[in-house]
């Protein structure tokens, strides 16, 4: 099924990065702060070592299995029965991810731009867009990600701005809180970092060999882990400890705080930028969930799967409702997202490793 | 055709109903554009807000609104205030372009954070807004008839930055107080507004000192600028004036005029026994205004002369930390430093208790740079 190699190990890096920044980007200070204080920055650093880790674990997995994606490798291990289902699990956590994302999109957007526009014209939008772009093929999807990675720069921009007002006493002494709150912090940002297990899913679309991918995915997770470290470190610097504890959207409620000659709002700029963000994050969702289904049902065309996914996505997400219930949602839903991007591909190493099994050389 | 279906779709809405539910017309909106908050009778907030008068007069002409109109409710609340406006304007009340908010004094001292909270929570709050207290109440200020050609918001929020930009207090907006607030390491100042009893001039009237969010004390305007020189935040060209003689005959012949042009402070907290200590080292390079004593062709006079300048200075540094050590009042931000230098220490003491004793000793070094065209 697989053979064409699509995308370039250029288009792979920001496919990647588009993966791991999404939605929690604007929430994540916050988040983090409540379990490791002053000392979140390093919480952000450690949790990027674990992701290293676990993409050297991936290389290993991609190595034994060159031509095969993670469903594929799935069903090699467990056969066709047992192994179409674990492929159908993935494909529901997926669209669950999809689901919660949107309905946190949709929250953060109401309070923050259109209190009154109903959630479902929010939603319905942008899943939209996602549905266009998704039901094409990984190439195009790539161009679309490569150019989206614009609106980072923004991101880094406002950002370096707010450091004129920093006060570096806030995050003084280091290593005051100890080391269990900075453990206790690594988990709420590995579930920002989710989104790298899509790696496993279009390895072999990509024009590389496995050490070329493992190089990408590293300098990736370098990029990334230093643009939360930088993101985590700045509403550090410019909300004083009490506040960050009282401000739910760091980020945006960091630009508001600025007014400039012309742009009197800068926040709605900026939540404009973030939007594009969260699109791409619910197409690489809605894809890697398309994707699985087209597999389990061996079909060719994924298009079809697209518009499912994407409208079971919408209707979890309508039936999320307000702040708390997110939250609680979260609660429940972040161990399986250590579950399936993590613990998941660890097992299926292990699997292969102790059953010795390869795929064979030229099968595809 | 059925996969462009949702691009057409998208396209569609998008263009259809956009602003649809978010939309605010001008024309449907009263702009408020100062807002003073003051403490009635059990504790009620008292609202006072005065937005710009439209022209009565020829529809043609597009001269901007010089007169204000000034309406007063009481609440429970902010917001319970500003329910009872909509039952007053006929449009709706929009405070999202406030230019000023004013506190009244008793308010101030009852604390402020929760007078704020609901414009903290506002996606559309008026965070650049400058604060000032009043002395009195807020709707006296509101109240002020002046003479100016200009609605009595803009009146006040000129006022508080040009105070600001020359150096006598500092111009506050509801954002940059809300984090020195909210830190248990430092303390607000907040300019301090002064009505006349005929009511018909405002004046800055130097600082009011908070202890968290409470009011419990003030400076006049000497000592703030004082502060603002201890603080490391003077505005460039703060015109200062000293009396450096009282044994001339002539009454001004006492005193010296200078602009600081440069300062270079470094707050020292140290530790001597457990016990915290704090010196501030500044130096300050001047430009003579005025001196009409004294002729300033030799460089020993003019040493002379900032030697008493230096001790001036520090007469009036001994009786601002004075006062701010007396209202608790940590604005130097000694606590940001104790926590995160003497880590150890913070976590033993409680700093709202030990402030107040810390010695802080100040050495002022004044070079005179120039002094205009006259020796």
């Amino acid at each position: 099924m697989i053979g064409n190699k699509e995308i370039t190990q250029f288009q792979l890096l920001f496919v990647l990065i588009h993966c791991q920044i999404g939605v929690g980007i604007i929430t994540l200070p916050n988040e983090i702060f409540l379990k490791a204080k002053g000392d979140s920055w390093m919480s952000v650093l450690l949790a990027g070592i674990i992701i290293q880790i676990t993409i050297f674990i991936f290389g290993a997995l991609m190595k034994r299995f060159p031509s095969s994606n993670l469903y594929g490798i799935i069903q090699f291990l467990f056969g066709k029965g047992f192994g179409k289902m674990i492929v159908i699990l993935y494909s529901i956590y997926f669209m669950i991810l999809g689901g919660f994302f949107l309905a946190k999109f949709a929250v953060i957007l109401r309070a923050w731009m259109m209190p009154t526009t109903p959630k479902w014209l929010l939603v319905g939008l942008i899943v939209m867009i996602a549905v266009y772009i998704v039901k094409e093929n990984l190439q195009i999807m790539a161009r679309f990600l490569f150019i989206s990675s614009i609106t980072l720069i923004g991101f880094i921009g406002f950002s370096i701005y707010s450091l004129k007002e920093a006060n570096f006493t806030y995050i003084l002494p280091i290593g005051n809180t100890g080391v269990v709150p900075i453990m206790k912090g690594i988990p709420t940002t590995l579930f920002s970092y989710q989104g790298f297990e899509f790696l496993l899913l279009i390895y072999p679309f990509v024009q590389s060999d496995q050490k070329g991918l493992v190089k990408v995915a590293t300098i990736t997770n370098i990029i990334v882990t230093l643009f939360y470290t930088f993101i985590v470190m700045i509403s550090l610097l410019f909300f004083s400890p009490n506040e960050l504890k009282i401000v739910p959207e760091p980020m945006l409620y960091l630009v508001k705080a600025f007014t400039f000659k012309i742009i009197e709002r800068p926040d709605l700029l900026f939540t404009s930028m973030w939007i594009v963000l969260v699109a791409t994050t619910i197409i690489i969702v809605l894809y890697a969930s398309s994707l699985g289904l087209s597999f389990v049902m061996n079909s060719n065309k994924r298009s079809i799967y697209v518009f499912i996914v994407a409208g079971i996505s919408f209707f979890l997400a309508m039936s999320v409702y307000g702040v708390y219930e997110i939250d609680s949602v979260s609660r429940i839903f972040n161990p399986f997202i250590i579950l399936f991007a993590i613990g998941f591909p660890i097992l299926l190493l292990l699997i292969a490793i102790i059953f010795n099994k390869k795929e064979v050389e030229n099968s595809g | 055709m059925i996969g462009r279906l949702p691009f057409i779709w998208a396209t569609f809405l998008a263009v259809i109903l956009a602003g649809c539910w978010d939309e605010r017309l001008l024309k449907e909106h009263s702009l408020v554009l100062s807002i003073g908050y003051d403490l009635g009778t059990d504790e009620t907030i008292i609202k006072t807000v005065t937005f710009p008068q439209e022209s009565s007069g020829d529809p043609q002409q597009n001269s901007p609104a010089t007169q204000s109109n000034v309406i007063t409710t009481t609440g429970d609340t902010v917001k319970d205030a500003e329910n009872q406006l909509d039952r007053l304007i006929p449009e709706k009340f929009d405070r999202s372009k406030a230019k000023v908010i004013l506190l009244g004094e008793s308010l101030a001292a009852n604390g402020i954070f929760s007078t704020l909270d609901s414009i903290y929570r506002d996606l559309r709050g008026p965070l650049n807004a400058s604060v000032a207290i009043v002395k009195g109440t807020a709707k006296d200020a509101s109240n002020l008839k002046v003479n100016y050609s200009r609605p009595i918001s803009d009146f006040y929020s000129e006022l508080l930055i040009s105070a600001g930009e020359s150096g006598l207090t500092k111009n506050e907006n509801v954002q940059s107080i809300c984090p020195i607030i909210l830190s248990d390491v430092k303390d607000i100042v907040v300019p301090y507004i002064r009505v006349t009893e005929n009511s018909n001039m405002a004046i800055v009237d130097g600082v009011a000192l908070f202890s968290g969010d409470k009011m419990t004390g003030k400076l006049n305007i000497k000592e703030s600028s004082m502060l603002l020189i201890l603080a490391d935040q003077t505005a460039k060209g703060t015109k200062m004036n000293l009396k450096v003689s009282s044994d001339k005959e002539k009454h001004d012949k006492n005193f010296v005029d200078f602009v600081i042009r440069k300062t270079k402070r470094k707050l020292n907290v140290y530790t001597d026994n457990d016990e915290i200590k704090a010196n501030i080292d500044l130096t300050l390079q001047v430009e003579i205004d005025e001196f009409s004593s004294d002729q300033l062709y030799s460089e020993k006079k003019a040493k002379a002369l900032s030697k008493e300048i230096e001790k001036k200075l520090n007469e009036l540094a001994v009786k601002t930390i004075a006062s701010i050590q007396e209202a608790n009042n940590d604005s130097l931000g000694l606590g940001e430093k104790v926590k995160a230098y003497h880590h150890s220490i913070w976590e033993k003491i409680d700093w709202g208790e030990s402030y107040p004793k810390v010695p802080i000793e100040t050495t002022f070094n004044v070079e005179i740079l120039k002094h205009g065209i006259l020796n």
